[in-house]
């Protein structure tokens, strides 16, 4: 029963230290190396107008909605690197898509104090494999974290902007 | 008195706290005053920049164009420049495109989107082109997309700060105190003590504690009442 207990305190321990906040940043050029090995193609803009900046607005509840995104496209993968206040602070958010799919997603930049969790691996791979349902709603659930609830909200936005984005240039 | 005022509190905010979705608490702002006594909120400087007959204005880390904000999240400004597609505006970590009413077109961040290393230092105009200076680095663009390195131009005009009316200036008071503030945080900070000072987290606490005892004590009085009532039955 001692023996038992102890072991329990231990992996709690073990569980709580490596569920701590600890953010290292990226640079984009990395990222996009890592999506497109050595041949990055050239940064492309698309422009945000009209019924495309509507949807987009709504999706995000009103977020501020910039006219012209970046994104890097070689035909199959996409990569958008977009941005959103989480409490106060912007957070700048990396994402790779294919086939209108989430692939894969990155903080590059996490300014808050707290709620930095989202930056965690274990976070960011809820994304994976994320669509959009026809209500531009992502398909699936995405948990919240705890302490983090304006940066889980923020993570989400900037996936309904990557994923309608996606949808947009894939047309 | 003062043990029941706190847990009542605790279990008022509390209850409307769980309301937040039904009552919209973290979309609508609680009034100027309200979160100055809160948060004990001094004066905010505001510092404008008239050009070509426009104000622009950063408070708080809000951009303003005359009372209207535009933007959150700039620090302050280097350099503003009217432009064909609408302004330009410069701040050390960004270039800021926006359309001629102030709809945000771009923000190119250093590092990310603009080939520099280094803060941003200011702008100038050669033709339809601009050139964004930082720290030993020049870099030209005739599209604001795509960057050439440049030659130095040496020495940057400063912006001049500007005095407005009292009238903006109150405006700009008004809307940059309660942009960042909703209900749910004010409702969250009162229920969690934060708005008491160091002791008020403390005190919540106590009261929460005082709660669960007043439950578990509750129960424990209810259960032995209801032995005491079993054993008189069976006399």
């Amino acid at each position: 029963m001692k023996a038992h207990f102890i072991v329990k305190t231990i992996l709690c321990l073990l569980l709580w230290s490596s569920a701590g906040f600890s953010f290292e940043e990226i640079s984009i050029d990395s990222y996009l190396k890592g999506v497109f090995g050595k041949s990055v193609p050239v940064p492309k803009a698309v422009w945000i107008m009209g019924d495309l900046k509507e949807t987009i607005k709504q999706a995000t509840n009103g977020s501020t909605v910039k006219l012209r995104e970046k994104y890097w496209s070689d035909g199959d993968n996409l990569v958008l690197v977009l941005e959103q206040i989480g409490k106060t602070e912007l957070i700048t958010t990396a994402w790779h898509l294919k086939d209108n799919k989430v692939v894969n997603t990155k903080v590059l930049m996490y300014r808050e104090s707290r709620g930095g969790e989202v930056a965690n691996s274990f976070f960011t791979k809820l994304f994976k494999g994320l669509g959009l349902s026809n209500d531009h709603d992502l398909d699936s659930h995405v948990d919240g974290i705890s302490g983090a609830t304006l940066s889980v909200r923020a993570m989400k936005k900037m996936a309904k902007q990557a994923l309608l984005l996606s949808e947009h240039l894939n047309k | 008195m003062a043990c029941a005022f706190f847990t009542i509190l605790l279990a008022v905010t509390g209850l409307v706290l769980l309301r937040t979705d039904t009552w919209d608490l973290d979309q609508t702002r609680p009034p100027l005053a309200l979160v100055r006594f809160f948060y004990e909120i001094p004066e905010p400087k505001i510092e404008s920049y008239q050009v070509e007959g426009s104000f622009w204005s950063v408070c708080e880390e809000n951009l303003f164009l005359e009372e209207a904000q535009i933007l959150k999240n700039v620090s302050s400004l280097k350099s503003i420049l009217k432009m064909n597609f609408g302004w330009a505006l410069v701040s050390p970590e960004e270039l800021i495109m926006l359309d001629p009413n102030g709809a945000l077109i771009d923000r190119m961040k250093v590092g990310i989107d603009l080939p520099h290393q280094n803060e941003l230092l200011g702008a100038y105009l050669k033709g339809e082109s601009l050139i964004l200076q930082s720290v030993n680095e020049f870099y030209i663009s005739d599209d604001l997309f795509t960057w050439n390195k440049h030659e130095s131009l040496g020495e940057q005009k400063l912006l001049k700060a500007t005095k407005i009316s009292s009238a903006l200036e109150s405006q700009i008071l008004e809307n940059v105190s309660i942009i960042d503030i909703s209900w749910e945080r004010l409702v969250l900070d009162v229920h969690s003590g934060r708005v008491m000072g160091r002791l008020g987290p403390w005190i919540m606490e106590l009261s929460a504690w005082g709660l669960i005892a007043l439950t578990c004590t509750g129960c424990m009085l209810q259960f032995q009442r209801s032995r005491l009532k079993r054993r008189r039955r069976r006399r």
